[in-house]
């Protein structure tokens, strides 16, 4: 299959009331680059897993940081849940993320403090409040719940580890059980796997996957890896030069499709 | 299969020299700074001969202070306990103090920008008057004494610490900040359990400095009647009681010695 030349919107087959996260016309410049994202539109439905790619400077992380509000958009609006972001105030603004995990490439863990409280962290937003800051601070109930999410990414035994001594795949694997710990219904990625070695990258990638579909959480990952995006997403997204080029069901694409989009 | 350098055009023809030439007006403040430093070798009274004819003098004092008269101990003791405390307790309030102005004066922390503005001019303020103006102050304030000293001591940790805190809070890496944020954490929640812990290692090492300049500080003080062993030193000097002063003398060496040993032990445990 080509890749079309313009924006191909076929949209997910979930009705209005399904639709977790919509994007409409999203625009965003930055001075002294010029149009980074240019009128893009999507939107993904409940319990989907969705593959973003893109080249270098295409936009993706731009998007992903719109999305959750960190990036203010030029034009276009951006609604969660039919609830949109920029009407938003910021105690609003701040529950809505609660509700989104978001897994950073460099992962992101405060260093020096345990793993066990960088896992209480992830409980941040619904929580607050110094019960939050560290686990000895945190009520048994919430220790226990990160213990619990510690045990689904398989490191319940790094509790009591420095956060700033564990291996790249290790440090990933808090980041999920951080993001677990939000109680999420949606997850957002940012190349999750880009810093892991390939096999590393996969082990965490499977992992990542099969908690999000036993979780039923809606998934919106950015992969350079096309065999990634491919494997684990049922829709994909593809932007090149700001715009969407891609907006399709997995199973359309191949990998010599998606190649095309970085030249 | 050809090497990188082999298949890639070289863009820069010319080696560069190893030195560059100054513009002229700079080659002008170099040589303005010299003239400058070798008027200020005349200004600052610095001379060879004067340094000679000193050493005698320093000699007879050494023998006039041997062997220290340990008679006065006790007291001695007690103004040296005195200093410690001085120094101890303006270190660690100073320190709680910078902390609060700190996370208000760093540009990633604060809640306004007038806040930043207003606590970056608190901080640069109490660094840039000198520690023994303060004590003068303080003593006319409150009186001769301890407390005035202490107050000296907060003042001046808060110039010091204020600012490293400060730059330390703006340099910890923004990911995991960024990180709770996302997650939906407040301000206070974010400063608290991401850039802090981040930036402890800088806290703990300026702090430990805070607390040998604040000991070192509370010996100089007592000099303008700020409390502490320093006066002691000062009325002994006064006095002619050189051996006296030579206990003193070596009392506040042993103080300091054992404070710097203590600061190094916890920065290396702690770093």
């Amino acid at each position: 299959m080509l890749v079309h030349p313009e924006p191909h919107r076929r949209e997910s087959p979930a009705g209005e009331e399904n639709i977790h996260l919509k994007v409409d016309s999203l625009g965003k410049s930055y001075h002294g680059r010029g149009a980074v994202l240019a009128d893009v539109t999507f939107s993904v439905a409940r319990s989907e897993a969705v593959a973003l790619i893109g080249g270098n400077g295409s936009g993706k992380s731009t998007l992903l940081r719109c999305c959750l509000g960190l990036v203010e958009p030029d034009e276009g609006e951006i609604f969660f849940l039919r609830q949109s972001i920029a009407s938003l105030s910021e105690p609003q603004l701040r529950r809505v993320r609660s509700r989104v995990g978001l897994i950073f490439q460099r992962h992101n863990l405060v260093p020096r403090l345990s793993v066990l409280t960088n896992v209480v962290h992830g409980a941040m937003g619904r929580k607050g409040g110094m019960r939050t800051w560290r686990h000895c601070m945190a009520p048994q109930a919430l220790r226990e719940e990160a213990m619990a999410c510690l045990a689904k990414v398989g490191l319940s035994h790094l509790a009591a580890s420095r956060a700033d001594q564990l291996s790249g795949g290790e440090s990933q694997r808090i980041a999920i059980a951080r993001a677990l710990m939000q109680q999420p219904d949606f997850i957002m990625a940012d190349e999750p796997v880009a810093s892991l070695d390939p096999k590393v990258g996969r082990e965490v990638m499977e992992l990542f996957v099969d908690l999000i579909r036993e979780e039923n959480i809606t998934l919106l990952y950015i992969s350079h890896d096309l065999e990634h995006a491919l494997q684990y997403s049922n829709r994909l997204l593809a932007l090149r030069r700001g715009q969407l080029v891609i907006n399709g069901p997995t199973q359309d694409f191949s990998k010599g499709d998606l190649n095309a989009i970085y030249h | 299969m050809p090497s990188i350098t082999e298949s890639r055009p070289m863009p820069h023809a010319h080696l560069p020299g190893r030195f560059e030439r100054p513009p002229a007006w700079q080659f002008l403040l170099y040589v303005l700074g010299l003239a400058f430093f070798l008027w200020s070798l005349k200004g600052s009274g610095l001379s060879l001969t004067d340094l000679m004819r000193g050493i005698p003098n320093m000699a007879r004092l050494l023998r006039e202070m041997s062997p220290p008269d340990l008679g006065r101990m006790a007291s001695i003791s007690k103004a040296l306990l005195q200093t410690f405390q001085m120094g101890l307790v303006g270190a660690v309030v100073g320190i709680a103090i910078s902390f609060v102005l700190a996370v208000l004066a760093s540009r990633r922390n604060t809640p306004h920008p007038l806040v930043y503005v207003v606590t970056r001019f608190i901080i640069a303020f109490c660094r840039s008057v000198p520690d023994l103006v303060w004590a003068v102050m303080f003593v006319a304030s409150v009186g001769l004494g301890v407390f005035a000293g202490t107050l000296t001591i907060i003042v001046d940790t808060v110039g010091f610490c204020g600012r490293f805190f400060a730059e330390a809070m703006e340099e910890v890496d923004p990911g995991p900040e960024e990180a709770l944020r996302v997650i939906g954490g407040r301000r206070l929640d974010i400063v608290l359990a991401s850039i802090v812990p981040a930036a402890m290692p800088s806290f703990v090492n300026s702090s430990l400095f805070a607390l040998e300049k604040a000991v070192r500080s509370s010996v100089v003080l007592g000099l303008v009647g700020a409390g502490g062993i320093g006066i002691e030193l000062k009325v002994a000097m006064d006095m002619f009681q050189y051996q006296e002063a030579a206990t003193i003398i070596l009392c506040i060496f042993f103080l300091v010695i054992v404070v710097e040993q203590f600061s190094t032990l916890a920065r290396r445990k702690f770093m």
